[in-house]
């Protein structure tokens, strides 16, 4: 998981670098307008979540977790090759920055699955903190390589672009080199070496049949059992759940922040996350998964409670960061945990692409209707809604999961 | 759901059994982590990244070392003044990729082909009357923006941080008051789409006076409150008590009609971006959104007579991404890039009532701003 950790790191330094100048990028260098900056966000963030049951599906179905993890870092690398040599022609930058989140999609999955395959079941919670915390590391140190070559080099988007790609290769190299891969059991013996590449190919030429019956059982996965209590769960807090870049927002005008300041929300938020992500794992390890992943979320409704009750002063800021980078470190990687526990091992991979997409959806939808609220009512009561929606769902959440004793506490011998 | 039948274990990686107990991955052989082979390998790969791209940025920032002061010396020559006794001038940001790339320049109303005069100043935006200017560019490391007030020598009297990229800006036709929008677009992880500040300006001070966002907005009567309200393209009415600007929210854009003192905003119409007011203050001209659909974004340029609120399309038949600047009260000029999206744009003029079609007043500059009283 370490290791796995290490490829995060390099990616996201090399991914965050890129993406920290792509508005400059896009609007200065290929001049876009702000309103297909926009449009291309959305299509390039649907694009993620859409390959990411493809990754799944074949790195299950082949076994071959880390060749398709590998597929993924590569064409991202690739990528950032590629934004250097087409240099200011419109479609080809577009064409591949759409297809470097194709890699992000499809990476995504098979290195969850990956890092629960590499961790024992009394460490699952650890194994995922740790992973997070290096990779909110490479998404904190990217921009400020980036920007510190823009300052000493102005305007060279194609140094950027250069260490990105060298920040890639060595997370790729990590990956190649140490990180270990799993075979099991698995649907159709392959016995012959084939770059994961071709297979994906030949995946997609395979009998109708046999897909059909892959994505049943993994459709199946949420017709019953303790993984489907864990879905419906999660969904239903991602339902109540308010998007970063809207709490923020509130935040940020309820504290009567300067916009400069922005960024500095998503920082200090993320330099929270990074500490406590692997301790907390270990706690969720220790006295139950199920206990942090609820006690997250009722931090989360602290960060309502105090953003609705908020003043402005470094105080109020700190306070709501605080408890919002702990939120974090107490549901994102616990959750994966959580799901690697229940899920077999052949469907490890679909199983935790499957939860990831039903999340980020209902969190999508959530976002969509705390701006409807928000329009409506003002953010004050739009918050409160969101706040009482949340404890509704924490408590119907403790019920679905209490009775499940496949998530009770795992004690250390 | 079916048990698979077990897999062929590939001889490439060993497989680690899941560990149930915190034991130490045995019966992998030389387990990957362990070969010296491997990390060598590594170190190979490590050290020729880190002296790749060490190389790379070095000699980036040595040739940007060599560029900086050629275009920083671009202005050479007698400063030019936006005296009205020198007669109507015409300013803009030149685009050709040679010197001129990004300063100010003018050139007289008269002759707009002649050789252009260069300021001392480099924008990405720019606009001023009443011999005060606003000239928002990107600082010299091009790692964050600043906004230049600047009085009728370009003389810089005033800088202002910008939170985002310069999109436009605007002075009062009396200098007094002036506004600039910027894109603020958030980290990756925090915000989908963009959104914009727009800021109002003390011309006299050089400094910040209130966010538009401050504004109450009505529609209607009713009070307007949207998490996701941005305003852009403001501009000012003659006597720079009041200004219009472009007000969206939910996918629509609107235009509002301002007062600077009471900081109100009241929405007048829809579809209309980045207004420009004639300077009798009677009519706009906006860029109007008419694609639908996908497809990329359209916008054609129209005119509003605000008595009437009747709109007519201007002769420009092209997609105008611009707030127009009119010259006198029959004119307008803007930016067209040549070839999009190439970085050269040029300017071209218009007449309002639709009796000739555009042409060129400028080749290869964009931002274009009327100095002085046109004839």
């Amino acid at each position: 998981m370490v290791f796995l950790g290490l490829t995060s790191l390099f990616t996201d330094i090399s991914a965050e670098m890129v993406n920290a100048v792509l508005p400059l990028y896009l609007t200065y260098e290929l001049r876009w307008t702000p309103l297909q900056f926009g449009l291309f966000d959305g299509i390039y963030q649907a694009m993620a979540a859409l390959f990411r049951s493809v990754g799944a599906a074949v790195a299950d179905r082949r076994r071959r977790y880390k060749e398709v993890a590998a597929v993924g870092y590569t064409v991202s690398a690739l990528c950032k090759l590629g934004l250097l040599a087409v240099g200011n022609a419109w479609a080809a930058s577009t064409a591949i920055l759409f297809l470097d989140r194709t890699g992000k999609g499809i990476r995504t999955a098979p290195r969850d699955a990956l890092i629960s395959f590499g961790a024992g079941r009394d460490q699952l919670a650890w194994a995922f903190g740790v992973h997070r915390t290096l990779d909110t590391a490479g998404v904190l140190i990217g921009p400020l390589i980036a920007f510190a070559l823009l300052t000493a080099a102005p305007g060279s988007f194609d140094a950027v672009f250069v260490t990105s790609f060298c920040a890639a290769v060595i997370g790729l190299a990590v990956l190649g080199l140490f990180v270990q891969n799993h075979g099991g059991p698995g649907l159709a013996p392959n016995p012959s070496k084939r770059d994961a590449a071709s297979d994906s190919v030949r995946t997609g030429r395979r009998s109708r049949t046999e897909r059909v019956a892959s994505r049943r059982a993994v459709l199946d996965l949420l017709a019953a059992g303790p993984f489907r209590s864990l879905a419906v769960a999660a969904g239903l807090l991602a339902l109540a759940t308010v998007g970063d870049n809207l709490l923020y927002l509130t935040l940020q005008r309820r504290l009567e922040l300067r916009t400069g300041f922005f960024p500095l929300l998503f920082v200090g938020t993320a330099a929270v996350y990074l500490v406590l992500a692997a301790p907390v794992g270990r706690l969720a390890d220790r006295v139950g998964r199920m206990k942090v992943l609820v006690g997250g979320y009722a931090m989360l409704a602290g960060v309502y409670a105090v953003v609705l009750r908020v003043e402005p002063g470094p105080v109020w800021l700190m306070a709501s960061l605080g408890l919002f980078g702990a939120y974090y470190a107490a549901t994102d990687g616990v959750l994966m945990a959580m799901a690697s526990s229940l899920l077999p091992e052949g469907l490890r991979s679909s199983g935790l692409a499957l939860l990831t997409t039903a999340v980020a959806l209902c969190r999508a939808v959530a976002s969509v209707m705390f701006g409807g609220l928000w329009s409506w009512q003002g953010s004050s009561a739009a918050l409160g809604w969101y706040l009482a929606a949340l404890v509704a769902a924490v408590a119907v959440a403790v019920r679905l999961l209490g009775r499940r004793p496949e998530l009770a506490p795992v004690r250390r011998p | 759901m079916t048990r698979r039948p077990p897999a062929v274990i590939r001889d490439q990686a060993p497989p680690v059994t899941t560990r149930s107990d915190p034991r130490p991955a045995s019966g992998a052989s030389p387990g990957p982590v362990a070969s010296r082979g491997r990390l060598v390998a590594f170190a190979l790969v490590f050290v020729l990244a880190v002296g790749t791209a060490v190389g790379y940025s070095i000699r980036a920032a040595r040739q940007a070392a060599t560029t900086r002061p050629a275009a920083s010396a671009a202005a050479d020559g007698p400063p030019v003044r936006l005296d009205p006794a020198a007669g109507p001038h015409l300013g803009f940001v030149g685009t050709d990729l040679d010197r001129s790339y990004g300063t100010l320049a003018l050139v007289p109303a008269g002759t707009p082909e002649a050789e252009p005069r260069l300021s001392q100043l480099n924008c990405q935006v720019v606009h001023a009357a009443g011999g005060r200017g606003l000239c928002l560019a990107p600082e010299r490391e091009l790692i964050a923006y600043q906004a230049t007030v600047f009085d009728d020598g370009f003389r810089a009297v005033g800088r202002i941080p910008l939170t985002g990229l310069p999109s436009r800006t605007r002075v009062a036709p009396g200098g007094e008051i002036g506004a600039m929008t910027v894109f603020v677009s958030g980290h990756s992880y925090a915000i989908a789409g963009f959104s914009t500040a727009t800021t109002l300006v003390d011309m006299a001070r050089g400094r910040t006076i209130a966010n538009l966002e401050d504004f109450t907005v009505t529609s209607g009567g009713r009070r307007l409150e949207a998490p996701d309200v941005n305003f852009w393209g403001v501009t000012f009415t003659p006597d720079a008590k009041g200004f219009y600007a472009t007000l969206g929210t939910g996918g629509e854009t609107y235009l509002v009609k301002g007062d600077v003192a009471r900081r109100t905003a009241e929405v007048v119409r829809t579809n209309v971006e980045c207004p420009s007011l004639s300077p009798d203050g009677t009519r706009i001209v906006f860029k109007k959104r008419v694609d639908r659909g996908l497809g990329p974004v359209q916008w054609r340029l129209h005119l509003l007579d605000l008595a009437t609120l009747e709109e007519t399309p201007l002769a420009e038949t092209r997609n105008v991404d611009d707030q127009v600047e009119w010259l006198d009260d029959r004119w307008v000029a803007y930016g067209v890039p040549r070839d999009p999206p190439s970085a050269v744009t040029d300017t071209w003029v218009v007449p309002v009532d639709g009796s000739e079609t555009p042409r060129v007043l400028v080749s290869g500059g964009r931002s274009p701003v009327a100095v002085g009283q046109w004839p």
